[in-house]
């Protein structure tokens, strides 16, 4: 059995992967061809995928999904004038935006610590934000990035790459579980402890990996000056990794004795311990005919996008029969590697494609007679658009772009915008950290600060058209949250709402119901 | 896999069940009765990895000592170290567990298995054992939620976010939110619920969207809890103030004495799972001092929560659980401290579906290994479950339609319950 899977792990290095992708020729735009495979698996599940989208939805979509905010009222408004959208052009113009820089920054850096970017515990949490975003912003080629990241070495809050590690405490066991789990989507961490029957990863890989890390050392300076926080890594140019030897005698103390362990790849022989060892290991991350680094980093970004991934996890992969999703990632995969990497290619090829853009809605098609199970399988292939929760942060800076923001003494974006350092996490503070909880929940209802962006809204719609509530002051509304214009039956059902109480007041009632409406607390 | 089947075996050659075969595990269960079972819990959460020996658990005379004395509790025989004398006082209602022990050293994956039962698996969040008493056991007619945590956070499970904790951040004002501004009436925040649900509702239709009804309920669970006194902000030292003194308002930072007295109002309001996150017990460093502080707000806190509990007729009816992730080395470091130690610890059990009044399992002289009886986490779990009226042995359906036991090796330990 053994034998058996180690074999099959090295094929599968030699020979990128069992399902290819057909052969397509180069004129048809990759976009496409996740097109005509979605088109495909549909047609053989006898599935109908939903139509596209209206401009406005996209327009939304896009700006939430690539900017992390609500799309600005005059590009709203000049949708709703009826002049046609150019989709492609909005996403060309948003993929080289600061914003996007920010957004997705600060999603790699939540994702690569799995904490809020304001962490100072044993890193510079600010300043690995910092590091991605700028890496983001220059469209860095993702094998570079990931290399940066493993091999950083020096003090925390100059080199910002260096902080990946250090919130890993540069130590071999927990880098290794981190390394795996984020680059590769391998669940090699459980091989830490013990051996899976079942589990084609074994302690030898994941020690043998670890040995990789070995010479890594964390220092913290001794004496740093009065409110001075930072760290150091350096690589010492000898010492082996040493872990418990659990077969061998205990000692007399009744210690297990331990081990050298000498860094060696999953399928390979010992590495070359002529050359630096991080250096190994990258470059057996990054050569092209490892399937893991780019397939993961696809499948990740396919998710942020869409919503769900195309595969649970690579631990098994390559599949033992093709699916639809298998081909798609591999179809990306391997545009994306042989494109050098390019993280802004793969995000513009997929949400240019029409399965990007379909319509989450079944009104917009005129049959309203789909059931469940039908709505399921349209979700499962990709033929609907999936209903998404804001995060705390996106929510914060759509709030901010419909009404500016109240709490000026530490504006959010003021901070990212400068990469001053965090003191406070206002969106998660205020809006809790996770969506569909009561405490989000509770926070929209009737927080300090949801108070005052209802306040805020309610005075600009005054200074604007005066105090009685009138058509104009629905259609603002609206447009600034729900990014398009009302039908006249919204209009006529918010203008009886604000006009119940006195005017100010009423114009609040209507700015809360937005503020908490499924559609607003949405990406649809 | 080993220790089960140790426990096991030292079970039956201890209690005589062997005549029986495992197959009287299930027809025991059954035989406890309705009345014995809690109807909800309070977990008190040691975070860090208490020192059993300068706790629960002291080895008077051993070299592993330290410097705690010995003190004699209610129970004959019994002996607490000296910093939690009132709980000694109260050892006849508490069930002693002397021999838990885990499989993880590291404090996250050790409070994630203490917490859900199951080693830590890096995709798959099993839930912790108060969102499995909310998935199992929460009514939707009651306007408090099931799980309320004090102080700890938690990651979303697989159960999904609305199984997980309300969680209070500030004892005195636990839903801030709640508290509508002055002039604004009842009326107009009714006018805006009726005018969202009628919103929603078009989109609903529009999107046939599964998720609008989720947050639908969400927002009905959020204005119903404006019917809950327990969430307005309360200050016990103007309420009850010789009630909190016991409860140890003054001892440390008032912050256990301010908890313990919060969960029982939960409890009291309908709350199914209370937990309260208590850290500083990772005492690598100056471990005597340490304990001493710490072991005096619990003592104060958690004894005068059983008798509360008591005196408003509440204890039967609620499981009390004292525990950490793991307990620390027998052996005293160069720092006087103690390091960790997953081998050997121990946890307080009392209240409803509860055998008290006795000691399970011993560890050896020195503190170093269990001599008998080992509880593993899953028999823990599998034991809290099971007073609390769940039934361990059947399969469930996690909302996405995962299979998913409540434990998936954990056997009850039948001394410990209520018969």
């Amino acid at each position: 059995m053994y034998r058996f899977i180690r074999y099959a792990f090295t094929l599968c290095l030699v020979s990128a992967a069992v399902c290819e992708a057909t052969d397509s020729p180069d004129s048809i735009s990759v976009s496409t061809q996740i097109d005509r495979v979605v088109a495909a698996g549909c047609k053989k599940d006898g599935v109908n995928p939903l139509t596209a989208c209206s401009d406005a939805e996209f327009l939304r979509r896009v700006w939430l999904d690539l900017a992390g905010r609500t799309p600005p009222l005059t590009e709203v408004k000049a949708v709703a004038a009826g002049s046609g959208l150019n989709r492609g052009e909005v996403v060309q113009r948003l993929l080289t935006s600061p914003e996007f820089a920010r957004h997705w920054g600060r999603l790699w850096s939540e994702y690569l610590t799995d904490r809020r970017p304001f962490e100072t515990d044993g890193y510079d949490g600010p300043r690995l934000l910092q590091f991605l975003t700028e890496a983001i912003r220059a469209n860095q080629p993702y094998a570079e990035l990931v290399s940066d990241l493993i091999l950083g070495e020096g003090t925390s809050d100059v080199n910002g790459s260096v902080n990946f590690l250090l919130r890993f405490n540069a130590e071999p066991g927990p880098l290794t579980g981190a390394v795996s789990q984020k680059f590769l989507g391998l669940s090699l961490q459980c091989a830490e402890c013990h051996d899976h029957p079942h589990a084609r990863w074994k302690q030898q890989d994941f020690w043998g990996l670890a040995a990789h890390f070995a010479r890594l050392r964390k220092m913290t300076p001794a004496q740093p000056a009065e409110g001075e926080s930072f760290f150091v890594v350096i690589e010492r140019p000898a010492g082996e990794l040493r872990v418990e030897d659990k077969r061998a005698k205990p000692d007399e103390n009744g210690d297990a004795p331990t081990r050298t362990v000498y860094p060696q790849l999953p399928g390979l022989s010992r590495s070359n311990a002529s050359k630096q060892r991080r250096a190994v290991l990258v470059e057996w991350l990054t050569q092209p005919t490892n399937p893991y680094l780019s397939r993961h980093l696809v499948n990740s970004v396919w998710e942020r996008l869409l919503g769900e991934k195309l595969v649970q996890n690579l631990d098994h992969w390559p599949p033992e029969s093709a699916s639809m999703n298998c081909e798609l990632l591999n179809l990306l995969a391997d545009d994306f590697t042989s494109h050098n990497w390019n993280i802004q290619r793969l995000i513009q090829t997929i949400v240019v494609s029409e399965t990007y853009q379909r319509s989450s809605s079944t009104a917009e098609q005129g049959d309203a007679a789909v059931d469940s199970l039908q709505r399921e399988q349209q979700l499962s292939h990709w033929g609907r658009a999936r209903i998404r929760p804001l995060s705390a942060d996106q929510l914060h800076l759509s709030l901010g772009q419909a009404f500016g923001y109240h709490y000026d003494e530490n504006d959010y974006r003021l901070a990212v915008a400068t990469g001053e350092e965090f003191t406070q996490d206002i969106p998660v503070n205020n809006l809790g950290a996770t969506p569909l909880t009561l405490g989000r929940t509770l926070s929209l209802y009737n927080s300090d600060y949801v108070r005052g962006a209802v306040d805020l809204g309610a005075e600009a719609a005054i200074r604007l058209y005066g105090p009685t509530v009138g058509v104009e002051h629905v259609e603002r509304l609206v447009m600034s949250l729900l990014s398009r214009s009302p039908s006249t039956d919204e209009l006529e059902f918010f203008q009886d709402l604000g006009g119940e109480a006195d005017p100010r007041e009423g114009l609040q009632d209507i700015v809360w119901v937005l503020l908490n409406s499924t559609e607003f607390i949405t990406n649809h | 896999m080993s220790i089960s089947r140790r426990s096991f075996l030292q079970a039956t050659s201890l209690g005589g069940l062997s005549y029986f075969g495992s197959s009287i595990w299930s027809s025991l269960f059954a035989a406890q009765s309705e009345m014995s079972k809690a109807k909800s819990c309070i977990l008190i959460f040691l975070e860090g990895g208490p020192s059993q020996i300068d706790t629960f658990d002291p080895k008077p005379g051993a070299a592993t000592a330290g410097s705690f004395e010995a003190i004699d509790t209610k129970l004959a025989g019994v002996k607490f170290a000296q910093h939690v004398p009132r709980l000694a006082e109260l050892a006849d209602k508490l069930a002693i567990v002397r021999s838990l022990t885990s499989m993880e050293g590291d404090h996250d994956r050790a409070q994630n298995l203490i917490h859900t039962g199951y080693r830590p698996n890096p995709r798959l969040q099993y839930p912790s054992l108060g969102s499995t008493v909310a998935w199992r056991q929460s009514d939707p007619e009651i306007d408090v939620p099931a799980f309320v945590s004090i102080g700890r956070k938690f990651e979303t499970s697989i159960l999904g976010p609305q199984f997980g904790p309300f969680v209070i951040e500030d004892i005195g004002n636990p839903a801030p939110s709640l508290t509508l501004p002055e002039g604004f009436s009842e009326a107009r925040m009714k006018r805006r619920l009726t005018a969202l649900e009628g919103f929603n509702g078009r989109f609903d239709k529009q999107y046939h969207s599964l998720l609008g009804n989720d947050l639908t309920q969400l927002t009905r669970r959020a204005d119903r809890m404006r019917n809950c006194p327990v969430f307005q902000p309360y200050d016990p030292a103007a309420e009850e103030p010789e009630l909190f003194e016991r409860y140890g308002s003054g001892v440390n930072d008032g912050y256990m004495a301010r908890a313990c007295l919060s969960a029982r109002r939960l409890v009291e309001a309908g709350v199914k799972f209370v937990e309260i996150q208590y850290g500083g017990w990772d005492t690598h460093d100056d471990n005597f001092n340490q304990v001493q502080n710490l072991s005096a707000s619990l003592d104060a806190g958690m004894s005068t929560l059983i008798e509360d509990l008591q005196e408003r007729g509440l204890l039967q009816q609620t499981l009390v659980v004292c525990v950490g992730e793991f307990g620390r080395t027998p052996k005293i470091n160069g720092d006087n401290g103690r390091d960790h130690f997953p081998d050997v610890f121990s946890a307080l059990l009392a209240g409803g579906g509860i055998n008290v009044g006795q000691v399970l399992g011993e560890s050896s002289e020195d503190g170093s290994e269990i001599k008998h009886r080992p509880v593993s986490i899953p028999d823990f779990h599998a034991t809290l479950f099971t007073a609390m009226g769940l039934d361990i042995s059947k399969d469930y359906f996690a909302p996405d339609g995962r299979l998913l036991k409540l434990t998936e090796s954990g056997r009850p330990i039948t001394e410990l319950l209520a018969s």
